[in-house]
């Protein structure tokens, strides 16, 4: 029975993932803190020591934050643009490839 | 020309004409007016003057021109954020190859790389603030002395280089996790018969399968660490003192702030040629460390 191979197998994927668990969290990290403190209060934002769940969850800030700005008009334009690039690269880039490929006209090495 | 001939050319010409026109309208044109731009005197608002090569001499040799402040201060970014970045990229992915549950882990290497940088910007703004920031409150926790991560000048390259790693790892990780997969078993097989070690195979037979997409990264975060602009402007705006100023940001002062477009073209022109420069130098030296399989 090979057990001091396959402890130390098994030590070593341990470990391995507790590295990675730790890069994750650092990751994931702001994230969370993103969260957490978008539904605070403002007086709670700077508490040291950080609270992690604001006691009363303001959910009254996503209202506020989208009132502050036109949001909605934000959206649609990020969407417009997204989706008249996406569409217009497919339709340029096949075509051009399709003739760079299949073909033969003067110049196309160029 | 045959009739055929003629009809094929013009079928040619019209696929590519949108992908050409774009090319010509978006790029081309506007790199050209740059170039022509940097030897003129233009605010936007009067006629271009033509200066020469005032704008260079301005930028380079003048006392009181910045160039050489955000020539500095970028070689500093780039000097934090690259070796780290490869580094810490090529372990993870030689972690990651090793372990189950891959899918999990890259999801969330991935996840702060397809978040847009001014968001994170944001964020790390408040993480890192030197009184209420939760960096700062957990190193005092340790009784560690609190740096002043944006407003020492010191320091601030530094802040804005581990926001840029925190944020580009991911991206990395997974090209290097596609090239570590690509390496056929073969070669680990072999050595392990001959009775190599892990450390062994990690230097003789990794790295070296690997090194075309270090190349590859390589090329790739040089030339993006040049143009590194949205992390100051909303971290530290250049500042405090101009320890932050990087390039783009310069040109981004010098043209929409100081209404100078010329120094602005200038100074593009300049780190178009630096990047050209050390762009055509990796690849010249690609053929001694670069090895591609026969």
């Amino acid at each position: 029975m090979m057990n001091s191979i396959n402890r130390k197998k098994i030590a070593t994927k341990l470990f391995l993932h507790l590295i990675l668990i730790l890069v994750s969290i650092s990751m994931i990290f702001p994230f969370l803190w993103m969260i957490s403190t978008s539904l605070k209060s403002l007086d709670q934002v700077f508490l040291i020591p950080p609270i992690w769940i604001p006691k009363p969850l303001q959910w009254e800030n996503y209202l506020n934050a989208w009132n502050a700005l036109p949001f909605g008009n934000a959206y649609l334009n990020s969407l417009k643009i997204a989706l008249i690039c996406v569409i217009g690269q497919l339709i340029t880039c096949s075509m051009a490839a399709y003739a760079l490929a299949k073909i033969n006209f003067r110049g196309k090495n160029i | 020309m045959s009739k055929k001939e003629l009809k094929e050319n013009l079928w040619g010409f019209g696929f590519i004409a949108p992908q050409l026109i774009g090319f010509l309208v978006f790029s081309l044109f506007p790199t050209v007016a740059a170039i022509i731009l940097s030897f003129f005197d233009w605010d936007l608002v009067s006629k271009p003057k033509w200066v020469g090569i005032s704008n260079f001499k301005y930028i380079f040799f003048s006392g009181e021109s910045d160039f050489p402040l955000a020539l500095k201060n970028t070689v500093l970014y780039i000097l934090y954020t690259i070796p780290a970045q490869l580094f810490l990229a090529l372990v993870f992915a030689v972690i990651l190859n090793n372990v189950g549950l891959k899918m999990l882990y890259r999801a969330i290497f991935f996840l702060p790389t397809i978040t847009n940088s001014v968001a994170i910007s944001l964020v790390w703004t408040w993480l890192l603030n030197g009184d209420f920031g939760i960096i700062n409150t957990l190193l005092k926790s340790f009784g560690i002395e609190e740096p002043q991560w944006l407003t020492d000048p010191n320091l601030v390259m530094l802040s804005i280089a581990l926001t840029s790693i925190w944020w580009g790892v991911g991206y990395y990780t997974t090209i290097f996790l596609a090239g570590l997969q690509s390496i056929p078993n073969v070669y680990y097989e072999a050595a392990t018969i001959d009775g190599a070690n892990a450390v062994q195979k990690f230097f003789k037979i990794t790295l070296p399968m690997v090194s075309p997409t270090t190349f590859f990264v390589l090329i790739m975060s040089l030339i993006n660490g040049f143009q590194v602009f949205d992390q100051i402007y909303i971290m530290s705006n250049g500042g405090p003192a101009k320890a932050s100023m990087s390039l783009v940001f310069l040109v981004y002062q010098y043209g929409f702030k100081d209404f100078k477009m010329g120094w602005a073209a200038a100074v593009s022109m300049v780190m178009f040629a630096i990047i050209l420069t050390i762009t055509l130098l990796q690849f010249k030296f690609s053929n001694r460390w670069v090895y591609y399989e026969r």
